[in-house]
Formats: C-alpha cells, sequence, structure tokens
C-alpha cells in the first residue's frame, strides 16, 4: 500500500506488540554477576496470581500470540505452572527462561505435557569454569542436569540461550556442538551493561577484535542460531544479519516487570525508560498504544551525531540500552561501534553521572572470582548492598 | 537459505533514499518490469519479470531485539 | 508441490490472523511461524480462500486485477511453504 519496507512499517510501531518479555518475579536463587534485572530477592508488590491471570486474559484479547517469560528464576514463583496453565488455555504461547535449578524430572514430565512451550536454559560457558565464574557455583551442572530431565522426558527441542561475553567467545563452536548434542537449538545473545551488568561491563562486555569474531561466525554458522537480533549494531561490518534488524523496543515489544511496571524492554528498567503501569486506569493496553514514552519512541529517529558515518543505516545507531547505562548520549554512538567511535565516549564519560538502575533486588553476595572482585564497580555495588 | 518456495526473509535493512523497486507497489498501476527502475547499490535483489509485488514477509518469532 | 492458480487451497486452522493498518499478521501457532501479510487484498483473499474451488476464483472474487496474480501465486505459495495455507 505504502510502499514502506516491513522495518520501517514496524518501527512506526503497532496497534499491540508482535512479543513481549514478562518478567514474573525478581526472585531468584542465583546471583549472575551480568544480570539485566538485578534479580534476587523478591519484590513486596509483586503481582498477585489472579492479577497475573488478568494480564494474561487482556494479552489474549490483544492477541499477543507469544510472550517470554523471566525473571529473576521465574520457576521460584509457587504458582508458576498455574501461570503457565493459564497461557495456554488462552492460547498464548509461551517461552520461559530458566536457569534450570527448579527443572527436575518430575517437573520436566509436566512440561512435556504442554502445549505452546518453549524453554530456554541460560547457560554462559561451555564448562563449569567459564560458567560458575559469571552465574555462580554449581550453575553448571544444574543447567546440564535440568537439560537433561527434558531430554528424559522426551520434551522435545528446547533452547540453550548464551550471553556472549569475552570468556566464551572461543566456545561458539562448543556451543554449537553441545546444542547439537541435545537436539536443541543454540541462542546467543549480546551483553548489555544493564542491572548488574554494567558493574562488570568493563571485564565481560566483547573486545572490538572479538565482535568482528561473532559477526563472522554468525555469517559462517549462524543459520540455525538464534540472536534474539540482538546483534544488528555489528551490520555495520558488512552484510546484514538476518533478523529485522532495529530495536524493537516499544514498537513491537516491551517489558512487564514483577510489579507490573512496563518499560520499553528488560534492558532498560530504569524511570527514564519506563512507559506506566499496567496496574493504572486502561490496564496494559492504555500504556502500549498512549504512553508518552512508547509514542516518542515511535516517532522517525534522527541520526544525531552518527550522520556523517555510512554505516548508520545498518547499525542503527545501535542499542538505546548499551548508550544510556555507558552514559553516551541516545543520538550517540553504540558504545560497542565497530567503527571505533563508541569507545572514546565511554572513556570519557563521568563515572558519576552514569544511570544507575532504578531498582535494585540483588542480595548480598560473595564474587568468588579474584577478578571481578577487585575491581571497582564490583567493590562499589558490595559496599552499597 | 533462499529456495524458489521459501519465503523471503528480511535480510536488508538499508533504507537510504531509494525504496527498492519490487516493494513499491500500487495495486492499480500499470507499471510493467522493465518501466521500474534498479537501485543500483543493490546486489541483493531477486527480480522475476512478471512479480512485482512482495504481498508476505516472514520474520523469526526471535528475530525482535528487546526480548529475552 | 507449488501452488498453482488451480490449486484448491486452505488456512491451517492453527493459524490466527491479527488485522494491521498494513494487513495482517499471521501466526502459526504449530510451528511459531509468523508472517506479514502485506497487504489488505492479501489478506482478505486468505481469510476465505477455503471457499473457492480454486486459487484463481478466489482472486476473481475478490477482484484481483490478473495482471497481479502472479504476484499472489507466488506469495500464496510461500504461505504453503510455511504450512499456513494447506492445499486442500
Amino acid at each position: 500500500m505504502s510502499g514502506k519496507t516491513l522495518a520501517t512499517q514496524l518501527k512506526a510501531g503497532l496497534d499491540a506488540p508482535i512479543c513481549l518479555t514478562w518478567e514474573i518475579t525478581y526472585a531468584c536463587n542465583l546471583q549472575c554477576v551480568h544480570c539485566l534485572s538485578s534479580s534476587g530477592t523478591r519484590d513486596p508488590r509483586e503481582l498477585s496470581t489472579d492479577q497475573a491471570k488478568a494480564v494474561l486474559d487482556e494479552l489474549r484479547d490483544l492477541q499477543v500470540f507469544y510472550i517470554n517469560i523471566g525473571g529473576g528464576e521465574p520457576m521460584i514463583r509457587k504458582d508458576f505452572f498455574e501461570i503457565l496453565e493459564h497461557a495456554e488455555a488462552n492460547d498464548i504461547g509461551v517461552k520461559f527462561s530458566t536457569n534450570g535449578t527448579y527443572i527436575t524430572a518430575e517437573n520436566a514430565r509436566r512440561l512435556a505435557a504442554m502445549n505452546y512451550l518453549d524453554i530456554q536454559i541460560s547457560l554462559d560457558g561451555v564448562d563449569a569454569a567459564t560458567n560458575d565464574a559469571v552465574r555462580g557455583k554449581g550453575s553448571y551442572a544444574t543447567a546440564i542436569a535440568a537439560m537433561n530431565y527434558l531430554r528424559e522426558a522426551n520434551f522435545g527441542q528446547f533452547k540453550i540461550s548464551v550471553v556472549v561475553t569475552r570468556h566464551n567467545v572461543d566456545q561458539l563452536d562448543a556451543f554449537k556442538a553441545l546444542a547439537d548434542s541435545y537436539g536443541a537449538q543454540l541462542r546467543i545473545t549480546r551483553l548489555r551493561p544493564s542491572g548488574r551488568g554494567a558493574d562488570t561491563w568493563d571485564e565481560l562486555h566483547p573486545t572490538q577484535q572479538q565482535q568482528r569474531q561473532i559477526y563472522d561466525w554468525l555469517m559462517k554458522h549462524g543459520e540455525n542460531v538464534l540472536t534474539g537480533d540482538s546483534f544488528f549494531h555489528l551490520n555495520a561490518f558488512g552484510e546484514s544479519l538476518p533478523g529485522l534488524n532495529l530495536c524493537g523496543a516499544g514498537r513491537v515489544v516491551c517489558l512487564i516487570d514483577p510489579i507490573g511496571d512496563v518499560y520499553a524492554c528488560p534492558f532498560v528498567i530504569h524511570d527514564q525508560f519506563k512507559a506506566g503501569s499496567l496496574l493504572s486506569d486502561g490496564g496494559f493496553t492504555k500504556v502500549w498504544k498512549e504512553s508518552d514514552l512508547f509514542l516518542s519512541l515511535r516517532e522517525p529517529e534522527s541520526e544525531g551525531a552518527c550522520s556523517a558515518c555510512g554505516s548508520y543505516d545498518a547499525c542503527q545507531g545501535g542499542c538505546m540500552a548499551a548508550k544510556f547505562f555507558t552514559g553516551i548520549p541516545l543520538d550517540g554512538p553504540d558504545p560497542e561501534c565497530v567503527t571505533g567511535h563508541g569507545e572514546d565516549l565511554v572513556k570519557s564519560a563521568t563515572v558519576s553521572l552514569i544511570p544507575k538502575p532504578s531498582m535494585d533486588h540483588s542480595r548480598p553476595v560473595k564474587i568468588n572470582t579474584p577478578r571481578l572482585a577487585s575491581s571497582k564497580e564490583a567493590v562499589q555495588r558490595m559496599e552499597r548492598v | 537459505m533462499a529456495s524458489k518456495t521459501a519465503l523471503p526473509t528480511l535480510t536488508l535493512a538499508r533504507e537510504g533514499p531509494f525504496e527498492y523497486c519490487w516493494q513499491v507497489m500500487e495495486p492499480t498501476t500499470t507499471a510493467q518490469a522493465s518501466e521500474i527502475v534498479q537501485d543500483t547499490d543493490s546486489v541483493k535483489q531477486t527480480v522475476h519479470q512478471d512479480v512485482t509485488e512482495l504481498l508476505v514477509e516472514e520474520i523469526s518469532i526471535d528475530g525482535m531485539c528487546g526480548v529475552y | 508441490m507449488s501452488i498453482t492458480l488451480e490449486t484448491a487451497c486452505e488456512l491451517n486452522p492453527q493459524v490466527a490472523l491479527r488485522p494491521e493498518s498494513f494487513g495482517a499478521l499471521a501466526y502459526h501457532y504449530g510451528n511459531r511461524k509468523l508472517v506479514f501479510l502485506k497487504h489488505p487484498d492479501v489478506v482478505a483473499v486468505v481469510r476465505d480462500v477455503a471457499d473457492y474451488a480454486t486459487l484463481q476464483d478466489a482472486l476473481g472474487a475478490h477482484n484481483i486485477q490478473p495482471s497481479r496474480w502472479p504476484s499472489f501465486v507466488e506469495a500464496i505459495d510461500s504461505l504453503a511453504a510455511s504450512d499456513i495455507i494447506r492445499v486442500r
């Protein structure tokens, strides 16, 4: 009709999300050093079971076909299966992300019996040393055990989701082999400096050279590998990666957090990216359709400081969250801009002015990796907690 | 990845000053394939002589940035 | 087998259609395929193609000009490859 590309039309937003993330709890039994939601302790304002079901009813009415449930650790909620079953009964497909702790043999069988269900096991290393340095002692074994139970229960294909860091970039082939051995689908996603990720960003985020490595690997081996479209900032290297290659926040996706607040995406849990609360009059629908934040995100974006760079069409200026939490202006380059335009800005950002997450549900924790424990940011976190 | 019967997936992120010819279609035009000017920068298009509208486009449910 | 104008088609009952300003979003519950139907005409055809003996009959009933039929055949063929459209 209008001749616009699909990407252009989606950037202007739709009347309902295509897909969204719903973090159902801030409680978690782990304390991953890069947790995007700074999870750990349950928030006393957490939505009740009835409120959760009402959210699903509203999503059904909006014809949101598929949601991603996470947290914290979603299976910690006592009503976890009740929520899943309510989604299934309302024809809402669910993918949930889990560290696997609560996937027992019995739960695996229960999950295998459900329809429209995808499971995503989080894993950040192909061996315990690499994984547990980030996710905590024993977490690798837990994840593998969960995968084994799913296999024994004939769950079918599940996903293994990896946050790519400086320390696991060389393991991409091994991750693929691991996924293949379970008949699972590999997913690799970008680390953002969100939540606790801000504290470990300097140590964990891939180097410029490693970014090239990720791009090359995806172009060569990534045909059946999911990415959540999280690497479109790497498109400036050349041919675009598969996917929509655009920031969906506030346009086709958003986050519902455990207390019913609606944010542009899970990587920007901060007041500046909060669209509203679904507990207000008009519920989630009104927030999605009418909030000032989302309406402004659906306006055409300006290239800003990137206008002189020929790569902007490919990289779209990168990720809002990555810029926001490293202190770079939102119309500036991505901190991991492949041409290097972002690196200097990160270095020169005034640390005291860099935004901090609006909430922190972290539990006091001992960081058992000597290098990370000694970083300045980690020490500051320990003092805050 | 693309085969004759597979859906064309959106692999082009570029939105330059040119609209890609096979996406700019008003249904009532009498434009023939030969009248359509190719974007010379693009090397990736497949242009069929008698197919002038891209009516469907598949995206992956995982292909949107901003979800887990 | 490719879709032709003579094929009898139907919308897979596992597919939901969600109207959008430019057309519709089609989602297949079984295989998670997500497809944008980018023009209201293709949405109209897909919705009731099962009511017609052939695809050509459906196109005619929706007043689709013959010059556009190749585009529609290709679109329906793509949808069939994703199991969104089935051959009856």
